[in-house]
């Protein structure tokens, strides 16, 4: 188990890492589409051999709404040309954001190893914290609306993997009041964004400027 | 008979290089759906460039003519260090570890950029300055990844490192191998500078290696693509051997015949290798000059990562 929620912790990291490297916007929703696949399917898995249901429960939800209707309502809201929308002036290079990341992911570590864990006593609990705080830099080095919109995307995922597996016992009311409160904020983003494609005269570059 | 093997694998390496590059011209050729020249045109090529007069520019030093030579006497040296047909060390296997192995790559690359510098030509110092600033980059990491496979085996021998790959089931599928395996790949496809990299492209642009060799006509020019055919074997062999399948080696005790039959195999798995290699050139575009350093950078992340595995799993810290 501990191997499992290490690869799958490894895999999120490595998808934002992704992220960060892609330059087209479609290819970063993908992207975080596969990333809540994969925690869909590992809460899935958790939920089966613990027996717990609401495990069960909150892996559909991850599923039906980070998987396949947030990234869908996202690439429809993007722009016309969807296959076109990249981040053309990120706020860091490519290669020191990448490296930037990585050592996010060994601050959280120490962090970590030097207070939570010594009340949870499990190590592996840094990599979902070191998720969060990777959701936190995308938001803050990339300047595309949508991107930014992944990182706290990415954010959330990272809470609901921590809270999952460490505090699992954690009320289903609570989980699913995020998800609704984050199908909202990506209804909202994405209907402000198409309002200001229609209406401000404009060229791509502006729109991407649009800050978060 | 150590010494048998030892010449063995020198003799086979040194007449098989120029095949796997062979191969994999033919292989990206015909996926292209072209004819593409023979595989054996690489031997062609050099047995062309074997008969045909040296010319050497008038400003250059003696180091000139003697830089590929060294070069390819740097190669035949890690040819009987490196775990090629047997899983054991042979006569020259304790000269030097891994971290010794690098060294050695590392000076025939310095013999390389010196002899390209001294050829004063313009391209030549261009194609220095580039491979330069990759290599300060992708040996460091190359420095990591060993540094992460003494921290599994507690020494920087790759005999033992197969060794342990090869018989504990338990770290060939721990995730550690998997992104030092991974890491390792990336590693291989930049200092071969195969596609997304490509150092071997003329254009002006992206050229790195083809730059650095610009000046170099007739025999000299043989021996160092004669070495670059060897580096190619030997890091994809090192890769394969030691990190992505260390399966089938001969180990302490195998009689001669093993030997013979693993270098059958180990020769598929180099021809599995290069096809695979064949396809990913096919299908991915060049990276422009800049981005070859995203790429080292996510490298380096999955080999940190590697790392930070070993240290919540293992507990060392």
């Amino acid at each position: 188990m501990e191997q499992l929620f290490l690869l799958v912790s490894c895999i999120q990291i490595l998808l934002v890492v992704f992220i960060q490297w892609q330059v087209y916007i479609k290819k970063n929703i993908i992207t975080f589409a596969v990333s809540s696949f994969i925690l869909s399917l590992f809460l899935l898995q958790s939920g089966i051999s613990n027996g717990e249901n609401t495990l069960i429960f909150i892996a559909l939800l991850t599923f039906f709404i980070r998987t396949i209707f947030i990234p869908r309502y996202m690439i429809v809201k993007l722009t016309k040309e969807h296959w076109r929308a990249r981040e053309v002036a990120p706020v860091m290079g490519t290669a020191s954001a990448i490296i930037c990341s990585i050592i996010i992911v060994i601050i959280s570590y120490i962090t970590y190893t030097l207070t939570l864990y010594n009340y949870l006593h499990v190590k592996i609990g840094a990599l979902p914290i070191a998720i969060i705080l990777q959701g936190l830099f995308l938001i803050i080095s990339k300047r595309n609306t949508f991107v930014q919109l992944i990182g706290y995307l990415i954010m959330e995922n990272g809470v609901l993997f921590f809270g999952a597996i460490l505090f699992p016992g954690l009320p289903l009311i609570f989980e699913a009041g995020i998800i609704l409160d984050l199908l909202g904020i990506v209804m909202i983003t994405g209907l402000i964004n198409r309002l200001r494609e229609n209406y401000v005269p404009d060229t791509l570059e502006e729109i991407e400027d649009l800050k978060g | 008979m150590l010494l048998l093997y030892s010449v063995l694998q020198l003799i086979y390496v040194i007449l098989l290089a120029p095949l796997i590059t062979g191969i994999l011209i033919k292989t990206e050729e015909r996926l292209e759906s072209k004819k593409g020249p023979s595989v054996f045109q690489p031997y062609y090529d050099i047995f062309k460039l074997l008969k045909k007069e040296s010319l050497v520019p008038r400003v250059a030093s003696p180091i000139f003519r003697i830089g590929p030579y060294l070069n390819f006497s740097l190669y035949m040296l890690l040819i009987i260090i490196l775990p090629i047909i047997t899983g054991f060390p042979l006569t020259f296997g304790p000269t030097a570890d891994f971290i010794g192995g690098g060294l050695i790559f590392g000076a025939a690359s310095l013999i390389k950029k010196i002899t390209a510098l001294d050829s004063r030509n313009n391209y030549s110092h261009l194609g220095t300055a580039r491979a330069a600033s990759v290599g300060a980059l992708a040996d460091p990491l190359v420095v990591l990844i060993f540094i992460l496979c003494g921290i599994i085996s507690n020494t920087n021998n790759p005999y033992v490192i197969n060794n342990i790959f090869q018989t504990s089931h338990s770290w060939f599928f721990s995730i550690v191998h998997l992104f030092i395996a991974s890491a390792f790949g990336m590693i291989v496809i930049i200092e071969t500078g195969k596609l997304p990299i490509e150092s071997k492209t003329q254009a002006e642009f992206g050229m790195i290696d083809q730059a650095m060799e610009l000046e170099y006509s007739g025999p000299e020019l043989a021996i160092y693509k004669w070495g670059g055919y060897i580096k190619h074997f030997l890091l994809m062999s090192v890769f394969l051997n030691v990190f992505a399948f260390p399966f089938f080696l001969p180990m302490e005790g195998a009689n001669f015949t093993h030997v013979i039959v693993y270098s059958f195999i180990h020769l598929g798995k180099m021809i599995i290798l290069t096809i695979i290699f064949a396809f990913i050139e096919e299908s991915v575009s060049k990276y422009r000059l800049y981005k070859i350093f995203d790429f080292m950078a996510v490298a380096f992340v999955i080999t940190l990562l590697g790392v930070i595995a070993i240290y919540t799993t293992k507990g060392i810290f």
